[in-house]
Formats: structure tokens, sequence, C-alpha cells
């Protein structure tokens, strides 16, 4: 088992104001199967003797992070070819690398930059990828980088790319004696991350509208429970769920017209629906138990959710039309906290047995799974791409978070450098 | 009725003597045991008073810090196995003093005879100050999901309220409230704190 860390200190000329919250990701690399990639540092021209950022490292570290690819040492490259013209197949082929990432990046005099980057596909001896952008921002240079990945991560496995994304989380610090809680968003490197709120009382449960503009969580602010909705620039927020009793768990309906949440006003925690519009409930449990942690199907037409109905947790499904409800999970004691692959195939839960732990249900052959290892695992939610868990943990005693690729044993460790990390959400695909 | 206040007197002496560390209990008690009416308003303003400090910040550090080390902690059990008279002679000889603080075992929401102890000191309190209101605010151990122990710390804060209800307290004097998993009383991750996490926390309103 090898142990790569990387430390935001290792990119220490990209260190910026925002670093507070950024999360420092440790990748705990089990699997060798991971298909070599050569990834030659971008040319660079520009006024300083080091480009902004390290494109090809960002595209390394995402696709290492994916546990299907690793990047060629960059000390074990054979040469550093500029054009296809400038490639020795031969030499590469001796490598046994079948794909190159080559590019450059251009400052112009007005500041902003020029990024070019070709991928090769050694074995063809053609370039299966080739784009440029213009006139980009020194703030966007690590989005591009990670859109990199995405047409790489595509190209090679057929499935589209999700690092261009973002994530939310709350951190939770201790100021001066009393903990602050924040809410943030950041790329799903854990880096630019950006807080949307803080506060002296706890906040939990973001959940991401289908469009990745606004996020439903809940907030104490108000000394209870509460479902806030909040534009990710901060400049609409309203309290949508303030009724006696608990307010929580928001999940967002897939056409973003609908909020699933958990209220107990009418007795017991129950699921309700409320749309968006008229602000209207439905009740969709009744039940003396609690039933709370719903989440949507893809299509929409059903609500995967965590009732105690039979004394422990354990998984079910209500549709919305009919009402009719199912069991979904059978295997052990304690299974809550559902969250739905994108294709609606699988459902991640937290699972109790000799500890907490996150996994997988197969819908279409019962076949189940306890993917993670770590310790007191909860609130898992999946990559857009359906490939990754992104989860909650805890390690020595400090809250992280931990991505697990569902089809392969590699799971990273997100945490932030002081306090603590929790309650992760993973957003949807940004336009491409 | 008079005998369950000289219980509460006597309660809330010890309670106050535990507190600041005043004189001895004996002394105390002399001073309290005349029922005039005088004496009345002295001790509704005491309950109240007592009903504050078990609520500040401070009283509540104290718990935190001096977990079941004070000899004064007597088995609450046993006083729960004898009889309303047989307590209110017990009471203010061990000086009990009543956290307010019920715990639960592990995924449980029972009220256990020790706790409905406490409930019931409380709710004498309340009875006989009408004018007083209380929240109690559920909690959980960190173990488990965040919203399904949100809905759990409820439950918990919501059996306790039934306790308070069968001492005579009417439900509209009781806020229910739930923090869930989210401010543990201690921070560890061992058997210890969650016991002490697994709360219902009654607090003046």
């Amino acid at each position: 088992m090898k142990k790569i860390i990387h430390t935001i200190v290792g990119f220490v000329f990209i260190w910026s104001t925002s670093a507070y919250a950024d999360l420092t990701i440790q990748i705990d690399q089990s699997s060798d199967n991971a298909v070599p990639i050569a990834l030659v540092p971008f040319e660079w021209e520009g006024k300083q003797l080091y480009p902004p950022q390290s494109m090809a490292s960002i595209v390394g570290n995402d696709l290492l992070r994916s546990g299907k690819f690793k990047a060629v040492d960059e000390s074990k490259l054979p040469s550093r070819p500029k054009t296809l013209d400038d490639i020795d197949f031969h030499q590469w082929k001796q490598l046994g690398v079948d794909n190159l990432l080559m590019g450059r990046v251009v400052e112009d005099p007005n500041g902003t930059y020029q990024i070019e980057m070709r991928f090769i596909d050694l074995l063809r001896k053609e370039q299966v990828i080739g784009k440029r952008w213009t006139g980009i921002s020194k703030s966007l240079l690590r989005q591009v980088a990670h859109k990199m990945s995405d047409l790489i991560y595509e190209e090679l496995t057929g499935i589209r790319g999700a690092f261009n994304t973002r994530m939310a989380y709350v951190t939770v610090n201790a100021v001066k004696g009393k903990k602050q809680y924040s809410l943030e968003v950041a790329d799903s490197d854990g880096y630019n991350s950006q807080p949307i709120l803080r506060s002296s009382l706890p906040i939990m449960s973001p959940s991401w509208s289908p469009d990745g503009q606004h996020l439903a969580y809940v907030s104490f602010e108000n000394g209870r429970s509460q479902v806030v909705l909040q534009s990710l620039d901060g400049k609409s927020r309203q309290i949508i769920a303030k009724f006696k009793g608990i307010n929580g768990a928001p999940a967002w309906s897939p056409d973003g017209k609908k909020l699933a949440l958990t209220l107990s006003k009418d007795g017991s925690a129950d699921v309700y629906v409320m749309d968006m519009k008229t602000r209207k409930l439905r009740r969709m449990t009744r039940n003396w138990a609690i039933e709370t942690e719903a989440v949507w199907a893809p299509n929409g037409h059903s609500l995967f959710f965590n009732s105690d109905r039979r004394g422990q947790p354990q998984i079910f499904q209500v549709f919305l039309d009919t009402g009719e409800m199912r069991r979904i999970s059978y295997v052990g004691r304690y299974n809550a906290n559902p969250a739905v692959s994108p294709d609606g195939r699988y459902v991640a839960m937290v699972h109790a047995n000799n500890g907490f732990h996150i996994a997988i249900l197969d819908l279409y052959n019962e076949e189940f799974n306890v993917l993670t290892k770590t310790y007191l695992d909860e609130s898992p939610t999946f990559s857009p791409n359906g490939e990754m868990i992104l989860y909650a943990m805890n390690q020595g005693g400090q809250g992280k978070l931990a991505v697990v690729s569902v089809n392969s044993n590699v799971t990273q460790i997100l945490s932030v450098q002081e306090g603590e990390v929790r309650s992760p959400s993973w957003g949807p695909y940004l336009p491409r | 009725m008079n005998k369950l206040k000289l219980l509460v007197v006597l309660g809330v002496v010890s309670s106050l003597a535990a507190c600041t560390g005043a004189p001895k209990k004996g002394e105390e008690a002399d001073m309290n045991v005349e029922p005039v009416s005088q004496e009345e308003v002295d001790y509704a303003e005491k309950a109240r008073l007592e009903l504050e400090k078990a609520n500040s910040g401070e009283v509540n550090e104290v718990e935190v810090l001096g977990t079941g080390a004070t000899g004064s902690d007597v088995s609450s059990e046993e006083l729960a196995s004898q009889d309303l008279n047989a307590r209110s002679q017990e009471v203010p000889s061990m000086g009990q003093t009543f956290e307010p603080v019920i715990y639960f075992g592990y995924d449980q929401y029972i009220v256990d005879d020790s706790s409905m102890e406490i409930v019931k000191h409380y709710a004498t309190i309340l009875v006989d100050n009408p004018s007083e209101k209380i929240q109690l605010v559920g909690h959980t151990d960190e173990r488990g999901t965040p919203e399904y122990n949100l809905a759990l710390g409820e439950r918990r804060a919501k059996a306790v309220a039934e306790a308070f209800m069968l001492y005579g307290v009417s439900k509209d004097r009781i806020e229910v409230i739930s923090l869930g998993e989210e401010l543990p009383l201690m921070e560890e991750h061992n058997e210890e704190a969650w016991a002490k996490n697994r709360r219902v926390e009654i607090k003046a309103q």
C-alpha cells in the first residue's frame, strides 16, 4: 500500500488568501491497476518564471483520485514533446504508456491566459483531444485544468468526468473557545473554498439545487433547526421551514421544482414534499416512527428514506403517485441516510455492523457491499457521474471527509488544516 | 402538599449549597424549616433562582468537569426504590443535587426511574411557579446519522416532556427542541463521552 500525500504546501505558489478552509487531500492508493498516463508539464510563456498553476499536476491529481489512472513520474518522462511531430512513439511504447497530455499556457498582455491542451493516443499516433481556452483569468486556471481532466476521463472511460464540479461541506472551528460553523463551497479537489454562511450555531445537511445555483441546508441560528434556502452568491436567502418541532433533511427534486424535507410539526418526524413555487406541503409518510433523510430517485417518481418503524433504521422507498411503500434494505440491523446514484441503480447508505460504514446496494441484483473501512462513516453523496462517493468520517478524533471510488478501493481523505469538516454534498455538473 | 414543599425547600437549599460552597447543610436547614408566609415568598424566589442557576453556563461547565466525582452523587436508583416519605427525609441529609439533565441509553428514549426523580424535582418547582416555562433540549451522541439523530433528540425531549406532564406540568409550558448530535457536551469519541452526550437538558425559558 502506497501512501501519497499532497499537501497544500506542495503547491505553495498558488497559496491563496482564502486557503483557510481549503481541504488537504491524502490519497490512500491501494490499487496497482491504475493505468499510467504521461503528463508533460505545460509550456509556459509569461512574465514570471513559473505559471500561476501547474496544469499538468492538477490534471494528474484529478486522474489519480479516480483510482483508474496515475501520472508517470515527471522525472521518468523520456522527453517533453511540444507538438505531435516532436513525439518519438517508440520511446513511449517502451515505457508502456498509451496516452500523453501536453499543452501550453500563455500570459496575454491584458493579464489573462490562453491555455491549449493536446491529448495524444500514442498507439493510434494521433491527437484525440485538442482544445484552446482564451481570456481566462488567473482565478479560473484550476477550473480549466479540471475541464481537461473531465475531457480525458471521458475519452478514456466513456464516462463523463466529474472533476470540474463543486462540493459543499460544513467546517467547525474553535475560535477563542467558541465554536464557529461555516458552510463552505469548494472545487471537487478541495481547493477554492469559499464560505457561504458562518454561524456560532450548527449548520448541517446542505443539498444542491440541480442547477448548482442554490443550496438548501439546516441552520440552528435561531436556536432550533430550520431549513434555509440560499443562493450561492448570497444575494437571496430565506428560511423556508420553521415549523414547530424539527425542520431538517432538505433534498432537492431532480427537476428543481420540489424539496423533500423532514418535519415533526404533526407528531413524529415525517417526510414531506414542498412545492417550491407555492410552498405547499405534501405529507409522504404517516407513522409514529422516525422517517427522515429522504432523497429522490433520479426520475423524480419516488423517494428513498430512512424509517425506524421496524425498531431500527432501515431504508424504504415511497412512490409519489401511488403512495406505495416498500422496504429496500435487509442486510444488518441499521441502515440509514440513503444516497441514490445518478443512474438510479445503486443506493448508498450508512450501514452499522461493527462500526458505521458506507455500503452500497445494487437495486438490479440486490447485491450489497460495504465500501469503506474508516471510522464513524456517514453522509454519503455521489459524484454526478456516479463513479465516486464522498462521505464524512472521523480520523484521529477529527472529523474529515473521504472519497471512495465505487469500482476500486482507492480512498482519498480530505481534511481541513484546523478543526473539523462534515456534512458533505457533491454538487451537480457545471456547464461544459 | 406541605411535605412536598418542604422537600423542595430542602432540595433547593442543598443545591444552592452545593453550587456556592455555602455553610454546612444543618445550619441551612435550621434557617428554612419554619413555614412562615414570608418564607413562602423566599422559597418561590429560591426555586426560581435554582432553575436559573441550573441553566447558567457556569453550572453546566461544573457538570462537565465534575463528572461523577462528587461523593454527593449518591445512587439515585436507591432513592427511587424508596417511598416519598422516606425520600423527603433522605434528600436533604445526603445533600442530593439534581443536575437538570436526563441521560439515555444508546439509541434509547426511555426515561428511567432515577431520571423520573429529576423530572419530579423540577416539575414540582414548576407546579409551584406557574409563570415559569421550560425548554427541553434533546441531544444524541455522534454515532448514527446526523438527521436521524436530530429526530432521535426530539424523541428523547418529547419523552421527558411526557414525564413532566405526568407530574402536572401543562404542555404549553414546555418547549421541545432537538439539537441532535450537533452540540456534544464532551468532544471525545468514547463510551464515557457518548453516555454524557445522550441527554435532555432542562432549561428555563
